[in-house]
């Protein structure tokens, strides 16, 4: 990616990418949502326009943070994407084999995996930093999350077993 | 922030009170001009404009507790609102599969609204939103910990009694 913007002359720390994407994406942001709820609120559009300019120009001051995460959750979910895409290429090539019933048939369980995939690339992009949540949270390391994660998928994996016995009874 | 032009005025703007006064001056001027108008009370568009400005004046000194809040709340918006637009990305490119129809956020509406609700309450305690209204509570490890039993027992509560 960088060496691509090279070859525009441009790089990541350029002004144009620190400070102009960040004011554009919060502008955007705020302007879309209060344009988005009913006919808009407030209804006046010139009080919309002034209330996301003023927001936008607060992210100023943190852009080259806010850059950072973006940069890195953009890069991160671009990966994500392409694995995905490259999964249902193959999912389309094997249609005949059966392999397609694979996301139709555990949309459940896709969807969990897409919600812990969008969680790791918000929290590794330092989304809770950003947030101001990290303070609240309480010191855990990840092993131990890993162990609790794995006690409690065992414990509805057995309840939802005893159930399945008990139906067939 | 960085030695470049931008970056300098930045600083400069910051120096001169710009983000502490001029902004949250400007935001209390719309907003308060936006709601006043919105609801067209009072009817006449230059008492609204005059009742906006000396709002906006009255917030002018408390300018500088505003400022890291909104600072805190914008960055806080921009995680989230990426945090979104990722997730919409994904759900719309396997969104198809999971339903003919709609997609997650469709089907369940109550469960995101509940999700989008938790995240800003989050923001705003953590921009320092409690301190700003008054309540002066810590939320620490300690606490989220505790919560974190409560959810638990309460849904084990809820979990046991759906069963019986």
């Amino acid at each position: 990616m960088e060496e691509m913007l090279e070859i525009f002359g441009m790089e990541f720390a350029d002004p144009f990418f620190v400070y102009a994407l960040p004011w554009l994406l919060v502008f955007a942001i705020v302007y879309g949502l209060l344009s988005q709820i009913g006919e808009g609120v407030p209804k006046s559009k010139s009080s919309r326009a002034v209330i996301s300019t003023v927001l936008a120009f607060f992210s100023l001051l943190f852009a080259e943070t806010i850059m950072a995460f973006l940069k890195q959750m953009g890069s991160g979910a671009i990966i994500v994407l392409t694995a995905f895409i490259f999964y249902m290429i193959l999912e389309e090539l094997g249609e005949e084999e059966g392999t397609k019933e694979l996301v139709e048939g555990h949309s459940k369980g896709f969807a969990i995996v897409v919600i812990i995939i969008i969680t790791v690339l918000f929290l590794g992009a330092g989304g809770a930093e950003l947030i101001g949540i990290t303070q609240m949270l309480p010191a855990f390391d990840p092993a131990t999350m890993v162990f609790l994660a794995i006690v409690a998928f065992a414990i509805y994996w057995m309840i939802n077993a005893t159930e399945m016995e008990n139906e067939e009874k | 922030m960085s030695g470049s032009v931008i970056g300098q005025m930045i600083h400069n703007l910051e120096g001169i009170g710009f983000f502490a006064y001029v902004l949250p001056w400007l935001l209390t001027l719309a907003i308060v001009y936006g709601v006043l108008e919105h609801y067209e009370m009072p009817q006449s568009s230059s008492a609204r404009g005059v009742i906006a400005i000396v709002a906006a004046f009255v917030v002018l000194p408390v300018g500088g507790l505003i400022e890291p809040f909104l600072r805190e709340m914008v960055t806080g918006l921009i995680a989230i609102g990426m945090g979104i637009i990722v997730a919409i990305i994904f759900v719309e490119l396997l969104g198809y599969k999971t339903a003919e129809v709609q997609n997650v956020f469709h089907a369940h509406p109550k469960v995101f609204g509940i999700i989008l609700a938790v995240l800003a309450v989050l923001v705003f305690i953590g921009a320092g939103g409690m301190d700003l209204v008054g309540f002066d509570i810590r939320v620490e490890g300690e606490i989220v910990t505790l919560l974190a039993f409560l959810v638990i027992i309460s849904l084990g509560v809820w979990f046991i009694s759906r069963e019986e």
